[in-house]
């Protein structure tokens, strides 16, 4: 294997190829290692009902506020369940305790934007823009990205549209799915068509349009060479199963990576929720089932990934009369990582007592989601500390600290 | 009045596809011995002659040549075909602007109607779409006891592509180009984000009531009009601002979201001279301009007098006192009539339709016109489009264009049509602009910076593959028969490549061109790969 056009990382032979010999490498021909960190927003869209997710079971107000939608946690349901003194896990998410068992999963509870905001549609260009009260032009991963010179392959939207997160981020790029993101038409007829665009804009402006065809043929042999999930990796269903088995492959093939966004939508449970069964136990199923599918598939280079789940909001305490649960406030933030310090819970519980809820309905906010990003962003992909995307306000609720291990995670300060 | 016998002559000629209302106007204008209603002859004299560009032929008529034709249909309508060129080539370029300054209020165009029948419902009123746009299925309505669950039995989605389509429509077989072009300068510069709350439901008739019937008209009505208009009031949370007052369960006040962006965005701009006291104080003198919503009243706009703050505001040093709803509306005729305002929309404008670095005499200019015409835009566009800069070589081809100005300009270089679904509108947000869809006030930006990257240009690359095809594109076009019974594959490049760009048309893209397709066998094949190369190619993003 002396050759580098035989190895094993695909995209070397692109730049071998004769279609692109004229033009020089955009990525790096080095194999990733734990010094090429990569972040991995997940956005949960519609408000997950974090109460369901992870459940108080020591809580009377729960059960009393929740008749037909509260999880019964007893007996050898919360035996498996269980995280710690508080908390048990939908069973829905069951494929997630053995990470937290790993002491590679944390949860942040009560976590969300520093004020109430309760349009969907708000409060996610919220913190996707990563604002604390108003919509910021820019995406807080563009914002972040901008403290290092700008590269191509450093950031992808995976499932189709691009992510509010990565707005006005230059390089980020839109992966529709490795099933998708090809050239349409048959093998023929996309080689004739992309020989024909490299002989147009060989030399020409724009230049863009030459980096997009590196850039197409880099991805299209990636999806050729494309092996399937590694490791014994066996993914769930919907729309996660075909987003997160793309960006392990990306992960594995784009040292170059830093950035990532996934979404999974169908969390505004309204009506008829359900409990251990339903619909709202169906999607956790997909999150968790795919989610560990996908920490799976990554192998060794899971050392380099922190997933950062959340959420615009959380949802009522008490239910609704149609069984469902309205839009809320507070509601939680899961990180897996090795580097995480894991099996634990992190950040302030405000219990359930009505007198301390926001607007005596919904649970509050003691952690302010951007100071979990901030932490990943500075402890984890090493970003200067003096550099943040962030804006925090004086409204800002303080962050949690100590989310990843005491080598990596420089003390918040707040 | 040699110009105006010309224009008579123009009676004998065969115009195809040319609009029988000016051909009224022009018999009116020959069969008269007075002054035309439109005073053409004048406008000729600030014709784009002063740096000597526009061919004067024999009969010294302000005719264009192909390339002119091409740059003015590039910049005054979302792209050419052929037959546009042909008629700019028989008709004199300011009749051709007074035409499509001067559109009827309601488009009487078969293909249109047509076209726009399977979106229709999106027009619906707000009681009539949550009727219409139910989602069916085996599952019974909730107890009626919240709003919230009764509403989510309404498939937005499919109400958002048909209002979608509704528009892409128009925009793609308008005859009055111009007036959808400036429609959408206008949607983008009072930007509303459809998916907002109940904006959903009068998206549309915000810009088909709202703003089209008055993007060619005087800016203080339209500023006005989309002020009054429930998707502005909710977009920008004005039906929610009130007078400070103390409420049962708490305190309730003004929202300066709708004063902040008047000023910076609609108006003035970021620099153009006020300070967060005008803010405060302009949001107070809106208080109480709301919506009136279902069940009582379709959104509809409301003056609600007794949460309007009657206290004395001043606003950029002026005070409004005591007059309810017209102190808003001095205010916004204030803004409309103020030289940062001009200077602001002059700028953006000058950006729009000649340079991204908008050339400083066109501002100059256009900012005078605007100042002295009373910020009438048939008299601004005039301007604009007779300035010397708008006429410079340099000038043409200069913008990289949006990707709706690239998807549209595709279809209309075909002569296409939507095909009756919404694969269209979808196509659009894959190629990141999602019509309607900005969050953000700004709207969409019409800059190069924005779009020319390399994940637009693949996914343009991936549009012109599945348009050549007519595959999930949503556009359904025929080749014309002199290119669709073409053997040679170099005539066959040559004369699609003709329809589609400009005749400086590098080499280098013609050959690359020319290479594959000849290389091809079919000639349903070859076709095909020209058109989506060409569309693909590096002139084909410009305009």
């Amino acid at each position: 294997m002396t050759n580098p056009c035989l190895s094993r990382r695909v995209f070397l032979q692109s730049l071998c190829g004769a279609a692109v010999s004229s033009v020089s490498p955009i990525l790096s021909a080095s194999a990733p290692s734990a010094q090429d960190p990569v972040l991995v927003q997940l956005f949960l869209k519609g408000g997950m009902d974090s109460l369901s997710a992870l459940v108080p079971y020591e809580e009377g107000t729960y059960f009393d506020q929740r008749p037909t939608t509260a999880i019964k946690m007893r007996g050898s349901l919360l035996k498996k369940q269980r995280l710690d003194e508080r908390f048990a896990l939908h069973p829905g998410l069951s494929a997630l305790k053995p990470l937290y068992k790993k002491n590679h999963l944390a949860f942040v509870v009560a976590a969300g934007l520093p004020q109430v905001q309760r349009s969907h549609f708000d409060a996610q260009d919220i913190c996707e823009s990563g604002g604390g009260s108003q919509i910021q032009r820019s995406g807080w991963m563009a914002r972040a990205l901008s403290s290092s010179p700008a590269q191509q392959f450093d950031a992808f939207s995976i499932g189709g549209s691009a992510s509010r997160s990565l707005a006005e981020h230059e390089s980020a790029l839109v992966v529709p799915g490795l099933d998708h993101f090809s050239l349409p038409g048959s093998d023929s007829e996309r080689r004739h068509f992309e020989t024909g665009l490299l002989g147009m804009y060989k030399a020409r402006e724009p230049s863009s349009g030459q980096t997009a065809l590196r850039l197409n043929a880099d991805l299209e042999k990636i999806r050729q060479n494309y092996r399937g999930p590694q490791h014994g990796a066996k993914y769930g269903s919907g729309s996660l199963k075909g987003d997160l088995r793309t960006l392990a492959e990306l992960i594995r093939e784009t040292p170059s990576l830093k950035m990532a966004t996934v979404s999974l939508g169908g969390w505004d449970t309204h009506r008829a929720q359900g409990s251990t069964d339903g619909p709202l136990a169906k999607r956790f199923a997909q999150l968790g089932k795919n989610l560990a599918a996908f920490v799976r598939d990554l192998g060794p280079e899971r050392k380099r990934v922190v997933v950062v789940v959340m959420t615009e909001f959380g949802r009522t305490v008490r239910e609704n009369g149609t069984q469902g649960t309205d839009h809320g406030y507070g509601s939680m933030m899961m990180i897996y990582g090795e580097s995480v310090r894991g099996g634990m819970i992190h950040g302030a519980w405000p219990g359930l007592r009505l007198r301390d809820l926001t607007d005596g309905r919904d649970l509050p906010v003691t952690t302010d989601y951007r100071r979990v990003l901030e932490e990943l962003r500075v402890g984890h992909l090493g970003l200067p500390p003096n550099e943040s995307p962030f804006d925090f306000g004086e409204l800002a609720p303080p962050g949690t600290g100590g989310l990843l291990q005491a080598k990596s995670s420089p003390p918040l300060d707040t | 009045m040699s110009s105006w016998r010309s224009l008579c002559y123009l009676k004998a000629i065969t115009v195809p596809r040319f609009l029988p209302a000016l051909l009224s106007v022009l018999a009116a204008a020959c069969g008269s011995t007075h002054a035309p209603a439109v005073p053409v002859s004048e406008h000729q004299s600030s014709v784009p002659s002063p740096s000597g560009q526009l061919a004067k032929t024999s009969k010294s008529v302000d005719l264009l040549t192909i390339d002119q034709a091409r740059h003015l249909l590039n910049r005054a309508t979302f792209g050419p075909h052929t037959s546009d060129i042909q008629t700019l080539q028989k008709v004199p370029f300011s009749a051709w602007l007074d035409e499509q300054l001067s559109p009827p209020l309601d488009e009487d165009d078969e293909r249109l109607r047509l076209a726009l029948e399977p979106y229709k419902n999106s027009t619906l009123s707000p009681s009539q779409l949550i009727a219409h746009y139910q989602k069916t299925g085996p599952e019974p309505l909730a107890p009626p006891r919240l709003i919230r669950t009764k509403k989510s039995t309404v498939n937005y989605r499919q109400l958002l592509l048909d209002m979608q389509m509704h528009q892409l429509t128009r925009q793609l077989l308008s005859k009055y180009q111009l007036r959808e072009v400036m429609t959408d300068f206008w949607a983008n510069h009072f930007n509303v984000y459809a998916r907002k709350s109940d904006v959903k439901l009068v998206v549309n008739s915000y810009i088909n009531q709202a703003i089209r019937p008055r993007a060619l008209g005087r800016f203080d009505r339209l500023l006005i009009a989309t002020a009054k208009h429930p998707a502005m009031l909710i977009y920008l949370d004005n039906a929610t601002s009130v007078k400070e007052q103390k409420t049962k369960t708490g305190r309730r006040g003004p929202n300066e979201n709708y004063a902040r962006e008047l000023l910076e965005l609609h108006t003035l701009s970021v620099h153009g001279g006020y300070d967060q006291s005008d803010v405060k104080e302009a949001a107070r003198a809106f208080t109480g301009w709301g919506v009136e919503s279902l069940p009582r009243s379709e959104f509809t706009y409301i003056f609600r007098p007794q949460v309007h703050d009657n206290g004395t505001k001043v606003v950029l040093n002026r005070a409004y006192k005591q007059r309810g709803e017209e102190e808003g509306l001095d205010l916004l005729r204030a803004l409309a009539r103020h030289p940062k305002t001009a200077q602001h929309l002059a700028y953006k404008l000058c950006q729009r339709f000649v340079a991204d670095e908008a050339p400083p005499s066109c501002v100059d200019d256009v900012t005078k016109s605007y100042l002295k015409n009373e910020g009438e835009m048939t008299e601004v566009l005039r301007t604009l489009f007779s300035h010397p800069t708008f006429w410079k070589d340099s000038t043409r081809s200069g913008k990289f264009k949006t990707p709706l100005q690239f998807a549209i300009s595709a279809a209309r270089a075909v002569n296409g049509a939507p095909d009756g679904g919404t694969n269209f509108a979808r196509q659009l947000a894959e190629l990141g602009q999602d019509p309607y869809m900005q969050a953000i006030p700004t709207g969409y930006s019409d800059l190069a910076t924005a779009w020319n990257n390399s994940a637009g240009l693949l996914s343009r690359f991936r549009f012109s593959a599945l348009f050549s095809a007519q595959s999930d594109v949503g556009i359904v076009f025929d080749f014309p028969p002199a290119i669709a019974q073409e053997g040679d594959p170099v005539l066959l490049v040559r004369k699609l490549g003709a329809q589609l760009l400009s005749q400086g048309t590098s080499e280098q893209t013609l050959s690359a061109i020319t290479a594959e397709v000849a290389s091809l066998n079919g000639q349903a094949e070859q076709r095909r790969l020209a058109l989506s190369l060409l569309l693909s190619s590096p002139e084909f993003q410009q305009r």
